[in-house]
């Protein structure tokens, strides 16, 4: 399967294709050799380093995950409380930070989900207004604001798990042995899984009336 | 795995998605809450952590107190010694042995405990070694230098600001903002501080309760001028 090896990830995101266990020892996000006394004492220039450098990712995956707009930025914050929370279980263990943030990030989109089938409530529609890191010309604003828009409404259609490898692979770029990693699953269910959400992507493009 | 190759309108959609994110402001805005949650727990850390010492401490005290009832002379001398020894903590320090003791009179009653054991956490019997010595602060003193238990002094600031602004929170709800007030005074006495817009939300509502409105404005407008990420300004 060509398309499912790994490629260069042109985001916004500074960290360097950190999707995977890359690492052993104690992160140096950024590069932060901090002159510091203690390893403590640089901990929370390190979570603000891993803050800075994921804060993007983790908010469009909320999205791409279902989290509304008007909620996205408290769910950011929730995952981000959670990742303080471990931030020392997951340095000692040397995780991966994309690897490790989209579980919370799963987890978190999960129970948001839960939430609503409980308390609905009327969608935003996927409304893109306070998005957008760059600032792109108005054009290009709109164009952007509506294709998500549409990937937004499509991607409701797909249950959570395809979704999951669906995002981390087209959007992410992560190598289908990584997303098994990042969702402990087979190998064969990530494949699996991104061929039939792959499926039902398009359909539901095609009933939004964009052609292929 | 059998192949399938999205479509080129799919693709440029997905791609589009690939540069997503919050903007600048929003960015800003969810660290200010994340700070913000992350400060918060690190004083309820400091105050559990403070109250685990305390709770450590008071088990131990009452079982000295028992022993002080029951072993007469000895017991008045470990007593003697021991308040030499509570003398040398600070006075915070003793305000927390003392909350401890009060609260571990509490349960006892709470708990319906045994006439022996009860009376070790009524205050008339026990000996006292000193002519100037209450029982409680006998009890503090056996508390402070138990040496099983985990050192309630010295009380780290963050602790100690965390715990007036909780009395300040309880007060409040009690009905009894001059409390809360005078809570958060002392906590701004306080060398070093950490929770200065819980501070001013406390203040704010305190304020408010006893009908000053000008000064109630003016807690929440600094709160807002000096704190605005603060989730309280919300």
């Amino acid at each position: 399967m060509t398309e499912l090896v790994a490629r260069g990830h042109s985001g916004e995101v500074t960290s360097p294709p950190d999707a995977f266990p890359e690492r052993t020892s104690r992160p140096s996000l950024r590069g932060l050799a901090l002159p510091m006394d203690t390893e403590a004492e640089a901990r929370p220039q390190r979570f603000r380093a891993l803050y800075d450098d994921h804060i993007d990712f983790v908010w469009r995956n909320l999205r791409r995950l279902g989290i509304y707009e008007s909620d996205v930025e408290d769910r950011a914050q929730e995952v981000f409380v959670v990742a303080h929370r471990r931030f020392d279980e997951f340095e000692d263990r040397g995780h991966g930070a994309r690897a490790w943030l989209f579980q919370i990030v799963l987890r978190v989109a999960s129970d948001a989900r839960r939430h609503r089938r409980r308390h609905p409530e009327v969608p935003d529609g996927g409304d893109a207004t306070e998005r957008v890191s760059v600032e792109p010309t108005q054009a290009d604003a709109v164009v952007r604001h509506q294709a998500l828009s549409r990937l937004d409404s499509a991607l409701a259609e797909i249950d959570l798990e395809r979704r999951a490898v669906l995002v981390l692979h087209e959007i992410e770029e992560m190598t289908a042995p990584m997303i098994a990693q990042v969702l402990t699953i087979p190998l064969n269910t990530v494949y699996s899984r991104l061929r039939v959400a792959r499926v039902k992507l398009e359909e539901a493009l095609a009933r939004q009336g964009v052609e292929p | 795995m059998s192949e399938l190759n999205l479509s080129s309108a799919a693709k440029a959609i997905l791609e589009a998605a690939k540069k997503d994110g919050p903007s600048a402001a929003a960015r800003t805005k969810v660290w200010g809450s994340v700070s913000s949650a992350m400060s918060s727990a690190a004083a309820a850390s400091g105050a559990i952590s403070a109250t685990a010492a305390a709770t450590g401490s008071v088990g131990a005290a009452k079982m000295l107190a028992l022993g002080t009832l029951l072993g007469g002379t000895l017991s008045v001398g470990v007593a003697t010694t021991v308040l030499y020894v509570g003398h040398s903590h600070k006075a915070a320090d003793v305000v927390l042995g003392v909350k401890a003791a009060a609260a571990a009179d509490k349960v006892a009653r709470e708990k319906g405990m045994g006439a022996t054991e009860a009376a070790a956490s009524t205050p008339t019997p026990t000996p006292t070694p000193t002519s100037t010595a209450t029982p409680t602060a006998i009890k503090h003193a056996l508390a402070t230098s138990t040496p099983k238990a985990p050192h309630i002094a010295p009380v780290d600031g963050l602790a100690r600001e965390a715990s007036l602004v909780a009395d300040a929170r309880s007060a409040l709800a009690s009905g009894d903002p001059r409390s809360a007030l005078q809570a958060i005074h002392d906590a701004r006495a306080l060398s070093s501080r950490q929770m200065a817009p819980e501070e001013l939300a406390v203040e704010a509502h305190a304020l408010r309760a006893l009908g000053r409105q000008d000064e109630a404005n003016e807690a929440d407008s600094t709160l807002k001028a000096q704190f605005p990420e603060s989730a309280l300004v919300r």
